[in-house]
């Protein structure tokens, strides 16, 4: 998050905060924090009991000098479903 | 401390592409070192409101300035590791099973019932977690938020709380490990709140020590850990 701020020039804010969009640069690096990288295993390694689900955006705010997150959750569209999975078919292919 | 908050509102998904204008058209995970360099163009992207276009090729060196190397470092990993997980959550299981490395036949966790957390080394011990403070504050953070939700209502909590002591494997040391998860979760509102995740790795760089082990299956079998307890708020 410092990193972020840095790059960004912002500051850390009190409620509500900033937001990030799960697709933005700042959102995907907060996506793969040890923090938030948790509640991505969840929603995908949980996919029959949750349904498909994933990050939208996060909220970062400061509370007693503490990061906090606040993740919002939706359900995937299926049209983006089938979008994700012909991306993930090409770096399959490529992989090969 | 993080808070996951559920929407109903469907999420309409940007084409995914790993890649910005102008990158390699590499695929992110044909090499290490390629995903790196894109990375750090989507880095410099970022940066490119902070600084002309004249000194894009510095940015590195003014992040690292500002920063460090390190911390540098550690955002470009957090940005690659974000983007697979990113993929991850929006392929179907087959599909993200087919990206993990090795290629699985499917990605979804072994953990989903009580005999799989107790065959890894949960003793049955139950403990608790009350924090009504904390709730408190996320009631008054959603209330500001416009959303409708009663916290205290039907609110449970799970505390997971591990220790490994400190052992000998051959000439090897390994110092005490230990790890705690709290979270408090209302299905009703959607809401979870982690309140503590304290994984062993993190423990060790509170406490100043060099991290000797992980959650190894080996190592998981001998963890004394404390069985969650699942408690409904009145």
């Amino acid at each position: 998050m410092e990193s972020i701020n840095v790059a960004n020039a912002t500051k850390a804010f009190h409620w509500p905060g900033r937001t990030y969009d799960a697709t933005s640069l700042e959102g995907q690096a907060l996506l793969g924090t040890p923090n938030e990288s948790g509640v991505a295993f969840m929603l995908y390694q949980h996919k029959h009991d949750l349904e498909h689900k994933a990050i939208k955006k996060v909220t970062a705010f400061e509370r007693d000098c503490e990061l906090m997150l606040l993740f919002y959750i939706v359900d995937v569209d299926p049209h983006a479903r089938a979008e994700i999975s012909r991306d993930a078919a090409n770096f399959i292919l490529a992989g090969i | 401390m993080l808070f996951t908050h559920s929407e109903t509102a469907p999420l309409v998904y940007p084409r995914c592409s790993w890649l910005l204008p102008g990158a390699s058209k590499q695929t992110p995970h044909s090499s290490q070192s390629t995903t790196t360099k894109t990375n750090l163009r989507a880095l410099y992207a970022m940066l490119a409101t902070s600084a002309p276009a004249a000194q894009m090729g510095t940015f590195r060196e003014r992040l690292e300035a500002c920063l460090g190397n390190y911390k540098v470092k550690e955002l470009e990993k957090a940005l690659i590791r974000g983007q697979k997980l990113h993929q991850l959550m929006f392929a179907n299981d087959q599909m993200a099973a087919q990206m993990s490395i090795p290629p699985r036949r499917t990605i979804a966790s072994a953990f989903r019932h009580e005999e799989a957390i107790l065959a890894n080394g949960y003793n049955g011990a139950a403990a608790e977690c009350e924090d009504p403070e904390l709730l408190g504050i996320l009631s008054d953070i959603l209330r500001q938020d416009s959303v409708d939700l009663s916290i205290f209502g039907g609110t449970y909590s799970i505390e997971h709380e591990l220790l490994m002591p400190a052992h000998e494997v051959g000439s090897d040391y390994y110092p005490e490990a230990t790890a705690k998860f709290s979270q408090v979760i209302n299905p009703i509102g959607g809401i979870i709140i982690a309140c503590q995740n304290m994984s062993p790795a993190g423990a060790n760089r509170e406490a100043e020590r060099p991290l000797r082990h992980g959650f190894s299956s080996k190592a998981a079998t001998r963890f004394h850990c404390i069985k969650p307890a699942i408690r409904a708020a009145p």
